[in-house]
């Protein structure tokens, strides 16, 4: 599902690009090294379409900020498990063994994954011209189903969900998440309309 | 009345009292911070931990109330909560007590985690700082110190482990040269007898006897060249090899080793040469010096091609002598040059013809060692290779 047309699709591309890009920067300032990115590919979906990109049943480490203002919508930063403890294991010490670095997951992938989406949504919310108040972040550790139910995006085809997949290439690994956005339907719409106002002012 | 009821207080004073109340009783720190980043709110716990009173605190940033804060992801959250309403969580996981803040009993830097949160009241932004004292929490430095404490026990458990092994291993040397003793005792007299019957003038032996009794004397030499070296490396390691040092004329020792080794040169069509300078002397104990150049000597003349040559050149260097001996051999593969000196080691030659016993090079290491020398090797394959031992010349 896409109420966007290509070239407010495109847009929205540029701008996660840019936002991510500035979280890309965050993140490689935190673990003092290069961090290569690839162009984030954006989908709109309901959580129904949504289900069926999860396709793998392997633990999803999320992040999630719920953010109100002139729209609301909750926010996600999701990294396969693994993928997480790699982060985290870069971040700390790599001297650290596995069961250590579990121990000390969920307060470091909190504090990342908060780093990561505030530096990506206050780059964008920069360029839209939009104020939020952004609650704190919480770490949830789900299978995908599970966190789709969390979320309340099961099945459901009321919520709308903007999803940007990121591939990030460190040093030593290479790091795939997705950034998930949640609307809901009066949200949805004011969001569309800010992207299509800021489109015409583009092209005036 | 606190200012935090002056900017955040439009209820009425009774839930203003019981709200200051309750934020002031919680086991928590609470500040506010106003547009520009100075305090309008700090609860008791901040009070007790900073010993900075609500009072002396109004109005003031953090960094006129801390001189020594220098948490640069404090201020950008801070800053990020009021200018685009992000909250932020700061852990003590990744952030070591950004706040200078002591616990007033144990008077230590509390560990803490802070979350600093984005509040809109009045159409105003302010950003309310949450901290958590995590010194008690199971934390990064509990688990760290576990990893030490594990550490530490491995070692102790390793040191533990290798004294257990120079016991072995000196128990094992004193059995060597206890058993070295009772096995030539009766070599010597094996080689003895086989020697009387080869050399019987009276009654010559028959040429299968002769021959048979040169393979006992052979192999008899053999085993009491390895005997002699085991009990050699035995004396060493168990600290016995008492090196009595003289002043060793070199070209009179290397003339005598390259007679001695002429007739096995001769047996493996191998040209001997020497260049040596004039009569230099060195610090050393003769025997065992003969010893290891006869060891070199008889490796580059075993390890040659036929028609090969074996060169022995001299040269001052620095305070020391130092003895090339050259052949024109198979020279060494790179990949077993560590292994070398090892001893019962004898790289390619263990699947050849050539006799040895596999410590010769171990024990000239050893042997060079003890005489404050030292010892080493270049060799390329199939070009030769260059034993070099140095020595200390007599000052």
């Amino acid at each position: 599902m896409s109420d966007f047309d290509a070239l407010e699709l495109d847009l929205l591309t540029e701008l996660f690009n840019v936002g991510v890009g500035k979280a890309a920067a965050s993140l490689s300032a935190m673990m003092k090294q290069e961090i290569l990115l690839d162009v984030p590919k954006v989908e709109v979906l309901t959580g129904r379409e949504l289900a069926k990109h999860f396709v793998y049943e392997e633990p999803l480490c999320c992040i999630r900020q719920e953010a109100t203002g002139e729209f609301d919508f909750t926010s996600s930063l999701m990294f396969p498990e693994q993928c997480s403890l790699e982060i985290v294991r870069l971040l700390l010490d790599s001297e650290l063994d596995d069961k250590v670095l579990l121990e000390l997951r969920p307060e470091a992938m909190t504090e990342i994954g908060n780093i990561l989406l505030n530096a990506c949504i206050g780059r964008i919310a920069q360029m839209m011209d939009v104020s939020f108040t952004f609650g704190l972040p919480e770490f949830l550790l789900k299978n995908p189903r599970e966190l789709m139910d969390y979320l309340a995006i099961s099945d459901s085809n009321k919520a709308h969900v903007l999803l940007v997949s990121i591939q990030m290439v460190l040093k030593k690994s290479d790091v795939a998440g997705d950034l998930m956005f949640v609307f809901d339907a009066p949200s949805f719409n004011s969001f569309h309309r800010h992207i299509g106002s800021m489109l015409t002012g583009l092209k005036e | 009345m606190t200012q935090f009821e002056n900017t955040v207080g439009q209820e009425t004073k009774s839930s203003d009292m019981s709200l200051n109340k309750l934020l002031d009783i919680i086991d928590t720190g609470v500040i506010l911070l106003d547009q520009s980043g100075c305090v309008q709110y700090w609860n008791d716990w901040m009070h007790k931990y900073s010993e900075i009173d609500s009072q002396s605190s109004f109005h003031k940033s953090l960094h006129e109330l801390f001189p020594t804060l220098d948490c640069p992801r404090l201020d950008l959250g801070i800053e990020d909560a009021i200018t685009l309403g992000m909250s932020a969580h700061m852990s003590s996981t990744l952030n070591r007590s950004p706040l200078p803040l002591i616990d007033p009993i144990q008077k230590r830097r509390i560990e803490q985690s802070i979350n600093i949160q984005a509040v809109k009241l009045d159409n105003k932004r302010y950003c309310m700082l949450q901290i958590v004292n995590q010194s008690n929490n199971y934390r990064r430095e509990t688990l760290l110190q576990q990893q030490i404490n594990i550490k530490t026990e491995t070692q102790e458990a390793l040191s533990r482990e290798i004294k257990n092994v120079v016991r072995a291993n000196a128990a094992k040397s004193d059995f060597l040269t206890a058993m070295s003793h009772e096995l030539k005792t009766p070599l010597n007299a094996v080689l003895g007898f086989a020697q009387l019957l080869a050399y019987k003038t009276d009654n010559p032996l028959s040429g299968t006897q002769s021959e048979n009794v040169n393979q006992i004397i052979k192999a008899g030499d053999h085993l009491l060249t390895l005997i002699e070296g085991v009990l050699d490396l035995a004396k060493i390691e168990s600290g016995n090899l008492d090196i009595k040092f003289t002043n060793v004329d070199v070209k009179a020792l290397l003339s005598e080793c390259v007679k001695l080794m002429s007739s096995q040169a001769k047996q493996q069509t191998c040209e001997l040469k020497c260049h040596c300078v004039g009569e230099v002397l060195v610090r050393a104990e003769r025997t065992r010096l003969k010893q290891v150049v006869l060891n070199l000597l008889s490796n580059a003349i075993k390890f040659n091609v036929p028609n090969g040559i074996v060169t022995i050149e001299c040269a001052k260097k620095d305070r020391c002598l130092h003895i090339d001996v050259n052949d024109t051999g198979t020279g060494i593969d790179k990949a077993m040059f560590s292994e070398v000196f090892l001893p019962f080691n004898r790289l390619s030659a263990a699947d050849s013809s050539i006799e040895g016993t596999g410590i010769g090079l171990n024990l000239s290491k050893k042997l060079m060692e003890e005489m404050q020398g030292r010892i080493g090797f270049d060799s390329e394959l199939g070009k030769g290779s260059r034993f070099w031992i140095e020595i200390p010349l007599v000052e």
